[in-house]
């Protein structure tokens, strides 16, 4: 294992594509936060002091920052997935893969490296949205208790696995179809859960929910107004209508991260390796 | 002596391609075995069946008379397998790097492996800036990392410059001579005369023939003669049995003879008397290019 990630670490740190991407999704993500945070000083200091009665109430500092972190930040998975499907193909466009296994690696500990490396990447993500999110945090909160600052774990976990999941999904999809432009654009198109959609409304809501991208994706989710949870609407905050799925979703969720790596396996060791 | 390599009816097809077909050999310890064929003939595919990326419809192959492909067995043998294949974008120390912990040896063996070919002094430059035959040679100081007993190379002086070849070669014959076992595929014919002690040939996925280069580059004598009247040379040539026609270049034709006595002084008497005057006449020894061309058109 330690092998394995010492491997696919000196491969990614040196990677232009990783530190390209890496980049803009920082650069990007807190442009997006702090454009978010003062269109809401805005908006509240016009419109939500007639509407909602907590007026001292700003999602934009501690804890409540983070729950908003860890949301707002799902979208830019796609910027990760693109690394980790360049990063796979290319050990197919270099012929890297091959000649590992010529060199000794066996077929499951290429499959395995590349794991690891799915999980690094989340990691790392993870880690910097939570740093972005206390950034911000820490420049729009005018001195509150530290007591604040009492985390929600939680929500960084869901976040975290939804990233492997996710990122997992393209793992194995570059590894099956080996070439970036198309998986990247079938990742997209099941990423953003079209498929799942269409699923949901032609057939049933529970079916198009349980498949793969539907479980990843409700990890955290905003409420439906079918969800029960919300009773209070006076009392209302912004992270309130972020929701957290129950723990058989995460077990759910651990189930088809395993499969995608089982179904990686599969691939690499049926075909051969031109 | 033991075998290195043992292959059985190794077959491989692709759609409508049947890329080898029904090959078997044998490589014994410490010689040079060249696999020789035109592009196409199915050395990569055998090679890359016997090097565990490609899969073979029937047959089946083992190394060092052991029943299962090991990792153990990977790090016997060193290869390479068509292009050399690194990350563009690391250098070739850090390339080696990976290799080194694919294989498990120690880091120390990498200036070892650069300075035997002579890289040691571009360690640092990436991958993609090196010339093709930079690459080659850090292709060959990858396979030789685990100090292997043998080396697979597969096409090792593609595309370089007659220097580059040259270096290519001379690595290759200092490391026979160090006692390895290698096996080369190759379509150039000079590459593997001047290499190899033995030979395979592969047309169309078939093996047409393999032996002791030395056997296969036979002792006999071909001749090239011309006259005015061609017809005439033809029909005389077809009446000795120990020559054979086997070419018609440019006016020119190829004989073969089985007879040493029959060779271009006698021939040249024996014709005068016919009333055929030749007025070209060249006597050469058959080489493993011309048995190679006769091989690969004659079946």
């Amino acid at each position: 294992m330690l092998k394995l990630f010492k491997i696919e670490w000196s491969k990614l740190l040196q990677s232009r594509s990783f530190r390209v991407l890496l980049g803009i999704y920082i650069v990007v993500y807190t442009l997006f936060l702090l454009v978010l945070s003062s269109m809401f000083d805005r908006f509240s200091s016009d419109v939500l002091n007639e509407v909602v009665k907590n007026i001292d109430y700003n999602p934009f500092t501690f804890p409540d920052i983070w729950i908003l972190t860890a949301y707002f930040a799902q979208p830019f998975t796609l910027l990760a997935a693109i690394i980790v499907i360049v990063l796979v193909v290319n050990e197919f466009d270099f012929r890297t893969a091959r000649q590992h296994i010529i060199d000794g690696l066996t077929r499951w500990e290429f499959v395995l490296g590349k794991f690891i490396t799915v999980v690094t990447i989340s990691v790392i993500v993870t880690v910097l949205i939570f740093l972005l999110g206390s950034f911000t945090g820490l420049m729009k909160d005018t001195g509150t208790s530290p007591t604040g600052y009492g985390i929600s774990l939680s929500y960084f976990i869901a976040f975290f696995v939804r990233t492997v999941g996710l990122l997992t999904f393209a793992m194995f999809l570059a590894m099956w179809i080996k070439r970036t432009g198309v998986t990247i654009l079938i990742f997209i198109v099941l990423h953003l859960g079209l498929f799942a959609a269409i699923v949901r409304n032609r057939l049933d809501a529970t079916i198009g929910d349980a498949l793969p991208m539907g479980t990843f994706n409700r990890l955290i989710r905003l409420f439906r107004p079918d969800d029960s949870i919300i009773q209070n609407y006076e009392q209302l905050k912004l992270t309130d209508m972020i929701l957290i799925a129950p723990t058989g979703q995460f077990v759910v969720s651990l189930i088809y991260i395993a499969a995608f790596v089982g179904l990686s396996y599969v691939v690499i060791r049926r075909n051969d390796l031109k | 002596m033991s075998s290195v390599l043992t292959i059985r009816n190794l077959s491989k097809r692709y759609g409508h391609i049947q890329a080898v077909n029904d090959v078997s050999f044998e490589v014994e310890r410490e010689s040079v075995f060249g696999i020789l064929g035109p592009n196409g003939s199915g050395k990569t595919t055998t090679l890359g069946i016997v090097l565990d990326v490609i899969k073979s419809d029937v047959g089946s192959y083992s190394w060092f008379d052991s029943e299962r492909h090991t990792n153990d067995i990977k790090r016997r043998v060193g290869a390479i397998l068509e292009t050399p294949n690194f990350y563009p974008y690391l250098s070739g120390h850090k390339n080696l790097k990976i290799v080194a912990d694919i294989k498990g040896v120690p880091y120390s063996k990498i200036t070892t492996v650069l300075d035997k070919v002579s890289l040691l002094g571009r360690k640092d430059s990436r991958f993609k800036e090196y010339s093709l035959g930079m690459k080659q040679r850090l292709a060959i100081a990858s396979a030789l990392l685990s100090d292997p007993e043998v080396l697979v190379l597969d096409e090792p002086t593609n595309g370089l410059d007659p220097e580059g070849i040259r270096q290519i070669r001379d690595l290759i014959k200092q490391i026979a001579s160090e006692g390895k076992t290698i096996i080369l595929a190759s379509h150039l014919l000079d590459e593997v005369e001047k290499v190899c002690t033995h030979v395979g040939i592969l047309k169309s996925g078939n093996l047409l023939k393999y032996g002791n280069v030395n056997e296969i580059l036979s002792e006999e004598v071909l001749l090239e003669v011309a006259t005015d009247n061609l017809a005439a040379l033809k029909a005389a040539i077809a009446e000795y049995p120990s020559l054979s026609l086997i070419d018609e270049v440019n006016g020119k034709l190829s004989v073969k003879s089985l007879d040493p006595a029959l060779n271009a002084t006698t021939l040249n008497k024996s014709l005068l008397e016919k009333g055929i005057v030749l007025n070209h006449l060249v006597s050469k020894k058959s080489s493993l290019e011309d048995q190679f061309l006769k091989i690969v058109k004659g079946k």
